[in-house]
């Protein structure tokens, strides 16, 4: 991961007491957040819960923060850290709380309420993954490949103005418009 | 508005300069464009294939309403360099090592054992020659100080004496004389 400026510039306003600069950075990265804990937790509520711990707990330890390493390996770590407590936490629990399922499993009660909660989400997850790849798929070449080039290769303006053969004016111009028209389609979902 | 969101998308790649941290404030002032920023990061997180599990749309809010009850943060503290406490370790270590071994140089440094320099341009060297063995027993020229014969008895009372040493460290679990250095004693007729 590398060392974005903007997270740099984020946090340098927060250590200055610019609390909504956190709301940025946690709106940048709470999917993958969430993403990162499910790999540990099976329910997704507890994930969500773990994720806002990890963000809540990197919040705090902030004025601590050098910025010796990019603040998402900083949080990547925060977050695993937290997750691997909850799994530790999780097996010293009283064993009432466990009850066999139909096919001979052990599961939590909790777990099995809060299971409820997750297809919605799921859901919408697809949703919107249909929605952004079907959106990619009507952008007109140059857009698709510029903005292709910038999220899935992590190529910088520069990089793509080369590749494409064009002047980075371009550049810019055709990565946003690429995100409006994918963004045009992708807001009416979100909107409750 | 168009121009705005643009700046925004610049923003958010990197690629903006030093305009970076004014846009930054006003994007995280605005809720429009703090909308927008989110779904700007949505649409990467898809196309990086880093979305398994959406987000719950309040997520973000609650963290903030938590965040808001929290401290705020002022400044980053300053801390001491990872370096510099195991360097100042050393040379505290370094320096207590250095007196210990001054200070039992001092105490165990014969006198006479300082280096001196010595004025030898008045010292006349004569150069080396053979000389003649005189045969054992006539002693009569040898001078004062080449009679290096001991008196009478101090061999006798020499052994003796280390005779009892050994015994005496020997009774007590204390090797005397070192194991590796032989007792060597003559007897004189």
């Amino acid at each position: 991961m590398s060392d974005s400026y903007t997270d740099k510039e984020l946090v340098r306003r927060i250590q200055r007491g610019d609390k909504k600069s956190f709301d940025l950075l946690v709106l940048k990265y709470q999917n993958r957040i969430i993403k990162l804990v499910s790999r540990y937790v099976r329910d997704q509520s507890d994930a969500q819960d773990i994720a806002q711990e990890a963000f809540l707990k990197a919040y705090r330890a902030l004025p601590n923060f050098r910025g010796d390493s990019a603040f998402y390996t900083w949080l990547y770590r925060i977050a695993i850290n937290t997750a691997k407590n909850y799994v530790v936490s999780l097996s010293r629990r009283p064993a009432e709380a466990r009850i066999e399922n139909s096919d001979g499993d052990q599961m939590l009660i909790e777990d099995m309420q809060q299971d409820v909660a997750t297809p919605e989400n799921i859901l919408l997850a697809d949703e919107i993954k249909r929605t952004i790849v079907d959106a990619m798929d009507e952008l007109p070449e140059d857009l698709r490949v510029a903005i292709t080039l910038r999220e899935m290769d992590g190529l910088s303006y520069e990089e793509i103005a080369e590749a494409m053969d064009c002047p980075i004016g371009t550049v810019r111009s055709r990565i946003f418009r690429a995100r409006e028209a994918i963004d045009t389609r992708l807001k009416p979902l979100l909107q409750h | 508005m168009q121009t705005h969101k643009k700046t925004l998308s610049i923003a958010m790649d990197d690629e903006l300069g030093s305009s970076t941290a004014s846009v930054l404030g006003r994007v995280a002032n605005n809720n429009n464009d703090t909308d927008t920023w989110a779904r700007y990061h949505l649409i990467g997180d898809v196309l990086r294939d880093q979305l398994t599990e959406l987000a719950p749309p309040n997520f973000a809010a609650k963290l903030s309403t938590q965040i808001a009850q929290e401290p705020t943060i002022l400044a980053p503290k300053i801390r001491v360099r990872s370096w510099i406490r195991p360097v100042a370790g050393l040379a505290v270590a370094a320096s207590v090592a250095a007196i210990v071994v001054a200070g039992v140089q001092q105490k165990f440094s014969l006198p006479d054992a300082t280096p001196t320099t010595v004025d030898t341009s008045s010292v006349e060297f004569a150069a080396p020659k053979l000389v003649a063995i005189e045969p054992a027993g006539d002693k009569s020229e040898l001078s004062p100080a080449e009679n290096l014969t001991p008196a009478p008895h101090a061999p006798r009372r020499l052994n003796g004496y280390l005779v009892k040493f050994n015994e005496q460290r020997s009774s007590v679990g204390v090797p005397g004389v070192n194991p590796y250095v032989r007792i060597v004693g003559f007897e004189t007729e």
